[in-house]
């Protein structure tokens, strides 16, 4: 192989590219694409000690991340689609001194031909569907990524056909970027970006602005967007395992702060978020610390009356009986449990749980308006109803009352005994009379 | 015309299914008749397996209801081999031809209620017949069936003992146990039936030219795939502790788990394929999000569903691959072995957190390999990874307090050995680290001890010392984690001896080999002497006295007010039996009261001890101040 033809990829002889056969088109994948391709690998005497052909299917790995040897990476990195081409790789960029007993010896130079299959972006999507697709445009050789509840400071710039919409820098704590206006597609990819990592970001509307979209944005329903990411610095998230109760509790406490906060501001969903983060961190002493059950009570409290805030009834009423297995005589979870009731029309139910609350506290005048209020209900559906099946016996009778065919058999009577030809004549009897409820 | 035909066609149908039904009754005839080999004459001879076999469509259900579900019992297979024996064949016969789905909802109940091996083989029998015909379609049904005999396989009663841990006596005798030989003869029988459908998939189920990426999505091959990994977990991975290094005996445990781990690697192609995703399974929990429509088993790849492809019962086929050495000849060379060792520490953790001893022990195993295949020391940067917090945790948990010997000796060992496969800079990080953080004495005094061998042996190259071993650091490591009594003057000097003596030890040490305080040393004694040794030396001579006094006071039988004080020391001494191996028990529980002669030995044994700890005290304050005169010598000389 004449040397000139060979292109210096390490910049140090170590890994060298001679093409075989040019690609198509310009681009070559980014850092974190998954790619396919065919590869030989054999030493300097060329002994094959590896290939994707024999084992007839291409090879796939993440690129950039350090799956695999250097060289690869680095040669992969540089190839188009349809490429093919020769890598030659000094031991330093594959096995070292050390080689790789017994296929590959010590300091063995490594010559790989390669054929780029193609590449696709990393989807990180929680289910897998291609709705968050990262292309890493900055790899970053930190492993440090955000967790939960830790301090994040990024740089970010949405997209959508070409026309950026927002480009802001932002500081916010995992798990509540939708305080700031984080979109959620941009929140999950962050999680696993490296400090120091810029990745433009594929988001599906599931995972950006739904099916409403965003005026203040210009952004219609149901839109596919794309964002800009640098993770700039991120903090380390809290250690949950490593607590002990006190400050277990203590750390609920922050949390149950922080959803009163979002509450204040309105914002359901997080405030629930940080609630129920509240309430996992609580120790599971409950049964014996008043404390750690006082705070229990009020979180499954606030969280219930978040989801009466948000029209989640069914959920706000869950919550309210968690807060009354643990305080059966809790005045407030009675009250807004009697809501939940009286919303989803459950009004016995209400009835029963506003009558508890005056029970508990006699001079509830809201809880005194309720149980007016379930009453009149109560009464308007009992009219309701009675109207109903009047409506429906005054129709019945009228219908009784026209011309009702003679019965010819006594039925039971005979039961057991029908010939082919009653059946059939009491059949067509039935048929007839079509106001007849079979029982 | 067509009307005509219509009439014949239903005309025939009718015949047959007349014919259908006496056939039915011939074959129930024969049984009771206990003509058997009548019934086999009726599928096999010339003249009438033809006609018969046409026939089976129309009864297949009914001979299943019939006959088979009948008499495959264990009760008629006693009683009856024979009677047993005819009606298997029957049902892997009517298997290929009665409707699919209906037969293979029968075949998953019945194998999950079957309780005998027996019973088990003829339906699975029958269900192999069932899944050649379904063939692709409807994957979901083939997991369920699938499902269906790991089920009975995880029902299996086992001894106790397979989950509380063995040694290395019972584990050679495992196999002869007759639970667990029940067990492994369930394995292999799972083997013989899967092996005609692997045989097929492999052929069929292949990518096809176009296809650029492998479809990780549920068909039949991915669904296998996770099948053969699951049954690599629990209850097979209980007996992996019999597992010997570079033994020649050829267990049966073993030979399951090769022929499991290579069926999965043919299934998989790349046998590394699920590293790739060990990171994103054991790093990022999948967030479940109901509004979204992302649910547990939502995931459009199979391989990261925990359900079907459990974490451990991953490590576990990685453990077979690597110590097992069961990598296939033809797998990829190009991985990373530094990858190779990350990903594998997701998969170590997830074996070292489980409860079972047997997995405890394949997870050290695991890292051992890989520890060995590394090329250059592990980078620093990767202890940025959290796993190797909890890695190291769940290890020290086990090097600790493991009830079994075997566990803590491999486990201390692998310690080491993971320490030593870092950086300079990654292995300063976590001694601090665990010094800082763990609370077992012992630990902390060896890991101590292992700091001063690593300086030793800088010390004893050619080359300039590296920072974490000298000036800033290496005092820091020494004052924050080493020299450090836990409670000042006040501090329980038996419960901290271990600590202690290797904290003496290493300050002896450094006044001896480093006179030209290379380290640094010699300018952080001032300040050991002020945290370590004047308060020890004050609290040693507390505690001698405090001690003598007391076993005085037993002498003279005045002792109560120090029977709580005496507890303690025997719960101390509790825990370190419980560690031992020697005996089990609660470390925890109090011990009953013991007689005066038992509170003269405990006491004596403390004094010992003390007496131990202060000739050390005293050897490391004289070796310090020699070396500390000859050093002033020594520059007054030059001066």
């Amino acid at each position: 192989m004449p040397e000139g033809n060979k292109i210096d990829l390490s910049g140090d002889g170590g890994v060298l590219k001679e093409i075989l056969e040019e690609g198509k088109g310009t681009e070559t994948p980014h850092t974190g694409c998954t790619v396919s391709l065919h590869y030989t690998g054999r030493l300097v005497d060329g002994t094959e000690f590896d290939s994707s052909v024999g084992r007839n299917e291409p090879f796939e790995f993440p690129l950039g991340k350090g799956n695999v040897i250097k060289a690869f990476d680095m040669g992969v990195a540089t190839m188009k689609i349809g490429e093919r081409c020769f890598l030659t790789c000094a031991p330093n960029y594959a096995y070292g001194a050390a080689g790789s007993p017994p296929a590959i010896p010590p300091d063995a130079t490594l010559i790989f031909e390669l054929e780029m299959l193609g590449w696709k972006g990393e989807d990180l999507s929680p289910n897998q569907d291609g709705s968050i697709d990262r292309t890493i445009l900055e790899a970053s050789d930190k492993k440090r990524t955000p967790s939960d509840g830790a301090f994040v400071k990024a740089h970010i710039s949405g997209a959508f056909e070409g026309r950026v919409f927002e480009d802001r820098d932002v500081e916010f704590d995992y798990g509540e970027g939708k305080a700031i206006g984080i979109i959620e597609g941009v929140e999950i990819a962050l999680e696993k970006m490296n400090i120091g990592e810029t990745s433009r970001i594929k988001i599906q509307a599931k995972y950006a602005f739904g099916a409403e979209g965003n005026e203040e944005f210009k952004i219609p329903p149901n839109s596919t967007v794309e964002y800009t990411v640098k993770l700039v610095d991120c903090g380390k998230g809290l250690e949950e395992w490593k607590l002990s109760d006190e400050e277990r509790l203590a750390e609920a406490k922050v949390y149950k702060e922080k959803g009163t906060n979002y509450f204040k501001k309105e914002n359901w969903a997080l405030a629930i978020k940080m609630y129920t983060k509240c309430k996992n961190l609580l120790p599971n002493t409950a049964d014996t610390n008043e404390e750690v059950k006082k705070v229990k009570v009020a979180t499954h409290s606030n969280i219930a009356l978040c989801h009466q805030k948000s029209n989640d009834h069914f959920e706000a009423k869950q919550e309210c009986n968690e807060v009354l297995a643990l305080d059966q005589n809790n005045v407030k979870a009675l009250y807004r449990r009697g809501q939940c009731n009286l919303t989803i029309n459950e009004l016995d139910d209400a009835l029963e749980d506003f009558q508890k609350v005056i029970q508990l506290e006699p001079g509830n005048k809201a809880a005194a308006n309720q149980v007016i209020i379930c009453k009149q209900k109560l009464k308007e559906s009992k009219d309701k109803e009675k109207k109903l099946y009047a409506n429906m016996f005054t129709k019945l009778a009228a219908n009784d009352k026209e011309t009702e065919p003679p019965r010819e058999t006594d039925v039971l009577s005979k039961c057991g005994e029908w010939s082919e030809e009653d059946a059939k004549r009491e059949a067509e009897l039935t048929l007839e009379r079509d106001n007849i409820i079979m029982i | 015309m067509q009307g005509q035909e219509q009439e014949m066609e239903v005309d025939v149908d009718v015949a047959q299914a007349t014919e259908a039904s006496n056939l039915l009754q011939l074959i129930k005839q024969l049984l009771v008749e206990k003509a058997y080999d009548g019934v086999r004459m009726l599928f096999q001879s010339a003249q009438e397996a033809e006609r018969n076999i046409r026939l089976l469509a129309h009864i297949a259900m009914d001979l299943y209801h019939d006959v088979c579900f009948v008499n495959i019992s264990d009760e008629v297979n006693s009683q009856e081999p024979e009677l047993f024996d005819c009606s298997d064949e029957l049902l892997k016969l009517l298997a290929r031809f009665a409707p699919l789905q209906e037969l293979m909802l029968e075949l998953m109940e019945r194998l999950e209620e079957s309780r005998s091996l027996n019973v088990f083989g003829a339906y699975l029998r029958a269900l192999q017949v069932v899944l050649q015909r379904q063939g692709r379609d409807k994957p979901q049904a083939v997991e369920w069936c699938l499902q269906s005999a790991f089920t009975r396989l995880r029902e299996l009663p086992l001894p106790k003992y397979l989950s509380e841990g063995y040694d290395e006596q019972q584990a050679r005798l495992i196999e002869q146990n007759e639970q667990v030989e029940d067990l492994l003869a369930h394995y292999i029988t799972v083997g013989l039936f899967r092996q005609p459908l692997c045989s097929e998939i492999l052929l069929k189920d292949v990518r096809a030219p176009d296809q650029i990426f492998r479809d990780c999505s549920q068909n039949r091959r991915n669904i296998f795939a996770c099948f053969l990994i699951q049954l690599l977990g629990r209850p097979l991975a209980l007996l992996e502790m019999s597992h010997v290094k570079e033994d020649l005996t050829r267990t049966y445990v073993q030979q399951v788990t090769d022929s499991l781990s290579k069926d999965a690697s043919q299934f998989l192609g790349d046998p590394f394929l699920l590293l790739n995703l060990v990171e994103q399974r054991a790093r990022w929990l999948r967030k479940l999000d109901a509004s979204k429509g992302v649910y547990e088993m939502s995931c459009r790849n199979v391989f990261l569903i925990e359900e079907k492809l459990p974490l451990h019962a991953v490590a576990m086929y990685y453990h077979s691959l690597f110590v097992g050495n069961q990598l296939p000849a033809n797998a990829p060379r190009i991985y990373a072995p530094l990858f190779l060792f990350e990903t594998s520490a997701y998969l170590a953790e997830v074996l070292l957190r489980q409860q079972e001893p047997p997995l405890q022990y394949c997870g050290l195993r695991l890292v051992e390999h890989l520890l060995g295949i590394l090329i250059e020391p592990v980078p620093a940067t990767s202890l940025q990874l959290d796993v190797h917090k909890r890695f190291c945790e769940a290890l020290c948990k086990i090097v600790g307090y493991s009830p079994q010997v075997a566990l803590r000796q491999l486990g201390l060992h692998v310690l080491r050995q993971y320490i030593l496969g870092f950086d300079d800079q990654g292995k300063y990080l976590i001694l601090k680290n665990l010094l800082e953080t763990l609370q077992h004495d012992g630990l902390m005094g060896y890991l101590g001890g292992m700091y001063k061998d690593l300086v030793d042996k800088a010390l004893s190259k050619s080359e300039p010392i590296p920072e974490v071993y000298s000036g800033k650091m290496f005092r820091e490591m020494l004052l924050l984690c080493v020299c450090v009594l836990p409670h000042d003057v006040k501090s329980d000097l038996l419960l901290h001896s271990d600590r202690l003596c290797h904290a003496l030890n290493i300050l002896r040490y450094f006044a001896v080999r480093d006179k030209a305080d290379v380290t640094g040393f010699w300018q952080a004694l001032p300040d050991i002497t002020r945290i370590l040794l004047d308060p020890l030396g004050k609290a040693l001579n507390f505690s001698m006295a405090h001690y003598k006094a007391y076993k005085e006071r037993v002498e003279r039988g005045q002792s109560a007010s120090d029977d709580e004080l005496m507890q303690r020391q025997l719960n101390m001494l509790a825990v370190n039996i419980t560690n031992s191996g020697m005996a089990g028990g609660d470390g925890d529980s109090h011990l009953p009261d013991i007689g005066r002669q038992e509170k003269l030995d405990v006491l004596a044994s403390s004094i010992t001890s003390l007496e131990t700890l202060q000739s050390l005290y005293l050897r490391a304050s004289e070796i310090i101040e020699q070396s500390s005169r000859l050093r002033r010598n020594a520059t007054s000389s030059d001066a």
